[in-house]
């Protein structure tokens, strides 16, 4: 098969994020089970057609003189990513699509502006449903707009998305069930993938020194409030404990001279000989950098979530988890990891403790851990699912039945399109009639901000903030 | 000449002019100061990004990126940039070069160096012993129809080496594992002249070493951290980077450049400075 995947953010550009991992992996799995993968995504520096691992990946850069528009990027800064990135997304995939057809499009659900007319009935649309943006919609979301409208734009029309497409896949069965009840729209279950053949519990060991007195902590550490929690965590540990070495793989950390200056801020925080080494996560290094200790924290909002979790269950290692929405749907706390309270540092200590003191405990978890990964997110078998998928979606692509499913979808996208201009009016009402001095406000402290430095926008804003209380 | 005369046509900006150098030269740097073309007489950047290994080979020429996560290497040809090529099971590639028909990275993170195929796979690697960044492999070259690697030392950790690196570099066969040079203090550069001499920047002793059949001459270069080497028929062209760890602050006093050393007695003539604070590589292209 001639596979396309569009993902606006795609690694090792921008970031290892959830979406962008998901993609990743199936599409080296995909290349692995001998397919022609073409990988469509938003350009970090230029855009340029690459040839990475195996795959052709077209990065485009996003159209930089819609950045400029500055009522667009206040009010609907969706319909600004729309214009910005989106269509230079789509517009690749069709110029590639003209010179060599595709069998299959596999598009995330977040990228609702799809359904260009033309698209439906061009070749078959599987859509991966992600309820996360990808970062680079993160960064344009950042800050939102000035109306909750806005949002709902955006889940309506990723609605309409799903009605269009040939197939939908989710990651776990509460996402297909969430979909059915909300859409009456089927969704295969397709897991998260890692690549096993990496991530083996057994292979050369970074650090090999001390190795069994060792817990490795996977952080954003440019977080503060993560930051300050990994030292909370470290100290804590080191008042019982003053042999337990620490080796920190910074996420966010991408330079020579970053890392330093990371390692440096840890410099005689614990008594010795305990310390704490700095790394980057390396991606390639990874397997190597969580074998080298027993034991690993995750902090919380880690950017590899849930695959670094998996990874590390992979490789056999004992697992603290922060709790949060995706634990529930990855791990069973005390069976094969440990899922502490998020941000809670006296349970983080106290587990990395009773971990150490306990060597039966640990590979029980640790058993329970690769057993569990080996069974639900081995990459080669995953792949075999979603090919079945893909190969259902192009035999019925021509089906009576698919083409009358896409004219009602149509029929759908034009009452959409109505809904678009009634909350769009309602939105331009608001702006101005409603929330226009709040609004202008705003605008015109963001202005001073940008002139003045954040602090003097700031002052003034706790001065009305005050007055107003 | 033509790859020279596109290059120039991309010029970014220009950043200074040379004389008395006959030969064209590019000079890669990281720290987002890309690639630097000596044309005419003129020193144009004609790249952004942090580059370190150059190669070139039948009119293509090849540029390597330094990423921590993945292998990123730019080519360009006589009609202009033509292609990357990216991988993400190795990184942090300090050098490549051509060596029996295939293209080599030097992986320093994952110690080992790895033949990259068009597409941006691996075909095959040759893993050096220990984990993760353990030898600091980095510079490759062919003496005597050998691949030969410069590394910071034979350790077995990732990042051993540092703090503990003097007098422990080596220049190694990579086949057979023979250390053919010892001795050394973060080595980089390893070249052999037409007439059989070798080189290499014996980086953190701020010097360059020439062994012309056994004589072993030293050229010093005081506060200055030689790594990049390149020839001419006449001259010897080694990148001077500043001390490293320069205070970032202080970045823009930092004077990295080219030193000019004669091949005949090995006099520095010249010194050429460039606005970065390290280079990496140096290139003479063929005229």
């Amino acid at each position: 098969m001639k596979i396309a995947y569009i993902s606006p953010s795609f690694p090792p550009d921008l970031d290892w994020d959830k979406g962008a991992n998901r993609a990743y992996e199936l599409a080296l799995g995909m290349r692995d089970a001998g397919h022609q993968v073409n990988v469509f995504a938003i350009a970090n520096e230029v855009s340029a057609v690459t040839r990475q691992d195996g795959l052709t990946v077209h990065r485009q850069l996003v159209d930089q003189s819609f950045t400029t528009l500055k009522m667009v990027a206040k009010t609907t800064p969706h319909l600004l990513t729309m214009m910005s990135s989106r269509n230079a997304l789509w517009k690749s995939f069709l110029q590639e699509h003209a010179r060599q057809p595709f069998d299959l499009v596999d598009a995330p659900s977040t990228v609702w502006d799809a359904l260009v007319p033309g698209l439906p009935g061009l070749l078959p649309l599987v859509v991966r449903h992600q309820e996360h943006l990808s970062t680079y919609d993160r960064k344009c979301f950042t800050g939102g707009g000035a109306f909750d409208l806005n949002r709902q734009l955006i889940d309506s029309l990723s609605d309409v998305a799903f009605r269009f497409s040939d197939s939908v896949y989710v990651a776990d069965q509460s996402l297909a069930q969430q979909l059915q009840e909300r859409l009456s729209v089927t969704a295969a279950v397709i897991e998260e993938a890692i690549d096993l053949s990496r991530f083996t519990a057994s292979g050369a060991v970074a650090f090999a020194k001390d190795v069994d007195d060792r817990v490795v902590i996977v952080a954003r550490l440019q977080d503060e409030k993560v930051s300050s929690l990994i030292r909370d965590v470290a100290l804590a540990v080191n008042e019982k404990s003053t042999t337990t070495q620490f080796l920190l793989l910074a996420e966010d950390i991408t330079s020579d001279d970053d890392e330093f200056h990371a390692q440096d801020s840890f410099k005689n925080l614990l008594k010795e000989p305990a310390q704490i080494t700095v790394s980057r996560a390396y991606h390639e290094l990874l397997p190597e950098l969580l074998r080298s200790a027993p034991i690993v924290f995750v902090a919380p909002g880690s950017e590899r979530l849930p695959h670094i979790w998996l990874e590390s269950m992979a490789c056999q290692r004992a697992l603290i988890a922060s709790g949060g929405d995706l634990t529930s749907r990855y791990l069973t706390n005390d069976v094969d990891s440990m899922v502490v309270k998020e941000f809670d540092s006296d349970s983080v200590c106290k587990t990395i403790l009773t971990l150490k003191a306990n060597a039966e405990l640990r590979a029980k978890l640790s058993q329970q851990a690769a057993s569990k990964v080996t069974k639900n997110h081995d990459r080669s078998q995953i792949v075999d699912k979603l090919e079945q998928i893909y190969k259902l979606s192009i035999e019925n692509f021509s089906s009576v039945e698919r083409a009358s499913a896409r004219a009602l979808a149509m029929v759908e996208l034009i009452e959409a399109s109505k809904r678009l201009v009634v909350s769009y009016d309602k939105m331009l009402y608001d702006c101005l009639f409603i929330e226009s001095r709040e609004f202008r406000l705003k605008h015109w402290l963001d202005k001073l901000s940008d002139k003045n430095g954040s602090s003097f926008g700031q002052k003034l804003l706790g001065i009305f903030a005050g007055r107003k209380q | 000449m033509a790859l020279a005369k596109a290059l120039a046509a991309n010029s970014c900006e220009q950043v200074g002019t040379y004389q008395n150098i006959p030969d064209v030269l590019l000079v890669s740097a990281q720290h987002n100061n890309g690639m630097f073309l000596f044309y005419d007489g003129k020193i144009h950047r004609v790249k952004r990004g942090s580059i370190t290994g150059l190669w070139m080979e039948a009119g293509l020429l090849s540029y390597a990126y330094v990423y921590h996560d993945h292998l990123r290497i730019g080519q360009w040809d006589e009609q202009g940039e033509k292609d990357y090529i990216v991988n993400t099971q190795v990184g942090d590639i300090h050098d490549i070069r051509s060596f029996e028909g295939e293209l080599l990275a030097v992986s320093t993170v994952t110690n080992e160096i790895s033949v990259i195929e068009k597409e941006g796979t691996i075909s095959r690697s040759t893993k050096f012993p220990g984990c993760g960044d353990a030898w600091h492999l980095n510079c490759l070259d062919v003496w005597h129809d050998r691949l030969v690697v410069s590394a910071f030392g034979v350790f077995d950790w990732h990042r051993q080496w540092k703090g503990n690196y003097k007098g422990q570099g080596i220049v190694v066969d990579v086949g057979s594992r023979e250390v053919l040079w010892s001795g050394l203090s973060q080595p980089h550069s390893p070249r052999m002249l037409p007439d059989g001499s070798k080189c290499i920047c014996d980086s953190q002793a701020q010097r360059l070493l020439v062994d012309r059949g056994g004589e072993i001459q030293a050229v010093d270069f005081p506060n200055k951290y030689p790594r990049g080497l390149s020839f001419g028929a006449e001259n010897l062209y080694v990148g001077l980077s500043q001390s490293r760890r320069v205070d970032m602050l202080k970045a823009e006093e930092a004077k990295a450049g080219l030193a000019v050393v004669a091949r005949v007695d090995l006099a520095c003539t010249q010194f050429i400075p460039l606005p970065v604070v390290e280079i990496y590589d140096v290139l003479v292209l063929p005229q």
